[in-house]
């Protein structure tokens, strides 16, 4: 009987207290049907008081993902643990985590104030506490004295951060947000962004926030888990997820990138067209490849000779084909031999501007060109 | 120990949790009971009752024929029953189509204030009885009724008009019954009405009644044809009216269903009848899928 | 100029509309006849039909039945009804579709149909003139269009709000208490009222399988209509519009509260 009771405290909470695994997915897996896998075997490790973005396109299993852990939907295989504490098989009502819906999922036959003292009505606190809890929440969301409001006359972002109150009241142990900022518009979402990020770290809660946006994910969170049909392509910061993307779907799906079809020389280049370029090719020695780099890593100088340039970058000449104004940048495709490259340049910083068919050199540093295998996360 | 054992192999068990639905079953049965007892039984019973060989006094026996059908369809009778229903569905609904799309078409275009109530008027006879609503036409309409009391007593006419107890007093009864049915159809279709496309038809050159003919009523044909199809089913299966203002003068398959069933106790008969009328039903409902096809 | 509403075009409407309610608003002022027989304007006015009416012992009984019927029929046919339409929208099960068009499929049935069918089975059943015969007959009526509302009800609950209630804690049984049944008010008022009435005002299904002693109300009136002409069936309308009204009204009062309690 008291076996129950054993619970194993993960050893890496003695030695290295400020990486403890707080929230620990393992293995976690769900299968629909036969053999339609909508998460398949995650693992993912989020320390205490970081912000987990889970980021990937519709339908790659992120909402999923985000339901298991708060319950609502039952894994079909793995455990799920908060703090050590085992919750793979609990009811959802008695996991004690936050849940912040898409579309705020706020009580229409309730007040505000109702709303938020919803949670702690169940956990039985007295009216009192309750009262000045919920106004606390509110001021913390700054909308003290909303209250006695009908959500229904409230606006989008107003409805956001009394849900946000009400899943912060109770204290949960975690904070979910599931694509919390997709119903609002652009101007809005900035503002809501560093909002949520800062109540976040000033209370210190571990949270999982569920996004489709790359903007969001590489802002807001401490980690970012990039996933691809119901698996975990990549977990990194945002700089890693960036600059060292794992496979050539990170690589497309976060942030703008060229993607080119070249030939592995040798450990060091590859080639592209007729040009060879020096790169890390990551192991890769021969075959047909993917190289991929960021638009804003090609600088552009008007046409010279090659041999002025450095050995240390790798240079293109090419042609001018579309020029783009998007205000604060503006973006060239160039044609540079049978490839066309996308490039920007800020138009602050812009030394030169180019005509459409003009002459120009591409340059940028090897280690800014990524080399994948062919069909790499795809 | 049990406790150790029956915990660890959990977590990666699949789940096995599709017991016996017991909770659905609950929740669907009463249900289920009902709709069977008052509608599947009886509706099957009443195809085989058709079949029944026919004995007056509520006599079932065990013999099953098409004597009743054949008896049908050589009746010259019968074909009188259903040229009066045919008769009254297609008139009472073309009658109804044009006293009620004037209404829709009005509470269209009046401002919301107004909207809200006349919709309410416009459906408020739908809560009174028809027989209630019978009943008032019978005192308008009747010999000593209303109009006729208008009539006489200016003098226009010496005696009553006949406008009950016939086909007339029917019809008129009918339309009234069916107007509140027709509205609502025609304006559930006049969602995709809007003045900009009679504006544009105004810019290139149409007149009022080419605006009406070529834009309005194509756009609100969906509720025309939905509208049709309910009160030609309705005014076929009713019984209330034709029987109240009819006065046992006018004949139709309805009234005859009731007649054979309740008065005359041919249940066969009655029930042959019957399955006639759902035959007209299900080529009304084939025709009325067949409009609306070509509108999508 | 277009879409405008021309006078000839409001005086046409005007004309339709009080051929729609010609029937209802003569019954009222009939009603008030002390004459003998039907005639309008009524030579004398006065209360004798509406006592004649209470003095009848027809329709007093018949006004009794009804009553007891209706309230009966609400109650039970909300009790199958709310449930199955909870199923259909919320449980996936294999048949699902068939069910809701088995359901409502009473709804398409011509009602002289569906009453000769009724009372070909209940004549076996010995369920003619009786209670129970008539509330399952009136059920079969009125069940279809609480489904319907009742489906309406459930989707219009905003998704994931039961989610969020159990994400703060609620168990699933708090839930509906708190949540699901709160914002199921208004579609469970309306069919409630809706069955009411039109179990109240059915006839043709009822003339079917009513017996000599046990007789509705739109019954009564139907054969009194059928073989007596004087005004007393006019206070018989009167009362039973007012009682349709009052239902109405009290229905819109208490909707009306529960919205502004509700949303």
């Amino acid at each position: 009987m008291q076996t129950q009771e054993l619970r194993q405290e993960p050893l890496a909470a003695e030695t290295n207290p400020g990486d403890q695994a707080f929230l620990k997915l393992k293995g976690i897996t769900k299968r629909y049907g036969a053999d339609y896998m909508a998460v398949d075997d995650l693992d993912i490790d989020v320390p205490k008081g970081k912000l987990l973005g889970l980021l990937g396109p519709s339908g790659c299993g992120k909402t999923t993902t985000l339901r298991m852990i708060a319950g609502l939907l039952d894994i079909t295989k793995g455990k799920i643990t908060i703090d050590g504490d085992d919750i793979s098989h609990k009811p959802p009502h008695k996991r004690d985590i936050g849940l912040v819906f898409q579309n705020y999922a706020l009580f229409p036959h309730m007040t505000v104030a109702q709303n938020v003292a919803f949670g702690l009505e169940m956990r039985g606190v007295n009216r009192v506490e309750a009262r000045d809890r919920v106004e606390e929440a509110l001021e913390m969301v700054r909308l003290p004295g909303y209250g006695e409001r009908k959500p229904k006359e409230m606006s989008g972002g107003q409805q956001q951060r009394v849900a946000l109150a009400r899943a912060l009241v109770i204290r949960p142990r975690l904070l979910l947000l599931d694509e919390p900022l997709s119903n609002l518009d652009a101007k809005l979402r900035d503002d809501m962004r560093i909002e949520i990020r800062e109540i976040q770290q000033r209370l210190q809660i571990t949270t999982v926030f569920v996004t489709h946006d790359q903007v969001e994910a590489l802002t807001m969170c401490d980690l970012v888990g990039v996933m691809h049909k119901g698996k975990l392509a990549q977990l990194g910061t945002p700089e890693d997820i960036y600059e060292r993307p794992a496979d050539l779907f990170v690589a497309d799906f976060v942030g703008r990138t060229n993607v080119l079809g070249c030939e592995i020389e040798a450990l060091d280049r590859v080639r592209i067209g007729a040009s060879v370029y020096p790169c890390d090719t990551r192991g890769l020695t021969s075959g047909k490849a993917k190289a991929a780099i960021r638009p804003h890593r090609i600088s552009l100088t008007p046409s010279r000779d090659r041999s002025l340039v450095s050995m240390a970058t790798n240079a293109a000449h090419g042609k001018v084909t579309r020029v783009t104004y998007i205000g604060d940048v503006v973006q060239y495709d160039i044609d540079i031999g049978g490839n066309t490259l996308t490039t920007e340049v800020h138009t602050a910083s812009a030394g030169h501007s180019f005509q459409s068919g003009e002459k120009l050199l591409c340059e940028w540093k090897p280690q800014d060109m990524q080399v994948f295998a062919q069909g790499s996360g795809s | 120990m049990a406790a150790i054992t029956s915990s660890v192999p959990l977590a990666d068990a699949p789940q096995t949790r599709r017991k016996f639905p017991f909770l659905l079953i609950a929740l669907l049965l009463p249900m289920a009971i009902i709709n069977f007892i008052a509608f599947v039984l009886p509706v099957v019973r009443l195809g085989m009752i058709s079949f029944i060989e026919s004995r007056s006094g509520g006599v079932l026996t065990n013999n099953y024929t098409l004597e009743n059908y054949v008896s049908f369809f050589t009746d010259s009778f019968s074909f009188e029953l259903v040229a009066n229903s045919l008769t009254l569905g297609f008139g009472v609904t073309l009658i109804t189509l044009c006293c009620a799309y004037p209404i829709a078409l009005f509470l269209h275009r009046v401002s919301p204030k107004w909207r809200n109530m006349l919709f309410v008027i416009t459906v408020s006879p739908l809560l009174v009885s028809s027989v209630v609503r019978t009943y008032g036409w019978m005192v308008i309409l009747g010999d000593q009724g209303v109009v006729n009391g208008i009539l006489m007593s200016s003098g226009i006419i010496d005696s009553p008009l006949r406008l009950t107890n016939n086909t007339l007093g029917v019809f008129i009864g009918m339309v009234e019954v069916l107007i509140p049915y027709m509205a609502l159809s025609l304006i559930a279709g006049f969602g995709r009405l809007e003045n900009v496309y009679e504006e544009a038809a105004a810019s290139l050159g149409a007149n009022r009644w080419t605006r009406f003919r070529r834009v309005i009523l194509p756009l609100t044909a969906p509720g025309i044809a939905l509208g049709c199809l309910l009160c030609f089913v309705l005014s076929i299966s009713s019984f209330i009216t034709p029987k109240l203002l009819g006065g046992g003068r006018v004949f139709l398959l309805a009234t005859e269903i009731y007649d054979q069933a309740v008065i005359q106790l041919e249940w066969p008969t009655a029930a042959a009848i019957s399955v006639i009328v759902l035959i007209i039903f299900g080529l009304a409902l084939a025709v009325y899928s067949r409009v609306v096809k070509r509108f999508d | 100029m277009i879409g405008q509403l021309t006078i000839p075009f409001r005086l046409l409407v005007a004309c339709i509309y009080l051929f729609l309610l010609a029937p209802i608003l003569i019954v009222l002022p009939l009603s008030f006849s002390n004459d003998s027989y039907i005639t309008f304007p009524p030579e004398s006015w006065g209360l004798r039909w509406y006592a004649a009416m209470f003095s009848h012992a027809g329709f007093a009984q018949a006004l009794w039945i009804s009553f007891v019927i209706a309230i009966t029929v609400t109650v039970l046919g909300l009790a199958a009804g709310v449930p199955a339409a909870f199923a259909i929208r919320r449980r996936k099960f294999i048949g699902r579709e068939f069910l809701l068009n088995l359901f409502t499929a009473p709804l398409l049935l011509p009602s002289i149909v569906l009453g000769l069918a009724i009372l070909l089975v209940f004549v076996q059943a010995r369920l003619l003139g009786t209670y129970t015969g008539l509330i399952i007959a009136h059920l079969i009526i009125t069940t279809p269009y609480v489904i319907r509302i009742m489906l309406t009800a459930f989707s219009t609950i905003p998704p994931s709000v039961e989610d969020a209630a159990t994400m703060l804690g609620a168990s699933p049984f708090t839930v509906v208490r708190r949540i699901t049944l709160p914002l199921m008010m208004p579609g469970f008022i309306a069919s409630a009222a809706l069955s009411f009435l039109l179990s109240f005002d059915e006839v043709v299904i009822s003339l079917f399988i009513t017996g000599p002693r046990l007789r509705t109300l739109p019954v009564e009136i139907f054969d009194y209509v059928e073989s007596q002409t004087d005004p007393m069936t006019a206070a018989v309308s009167v009362v039973l519009v007012v009682a349709t009204l009052l239902i109405i009204f009290l229905i819109e009062r208490t909707l009306g509260l529960s919205k502004t309690i509700g949303k």
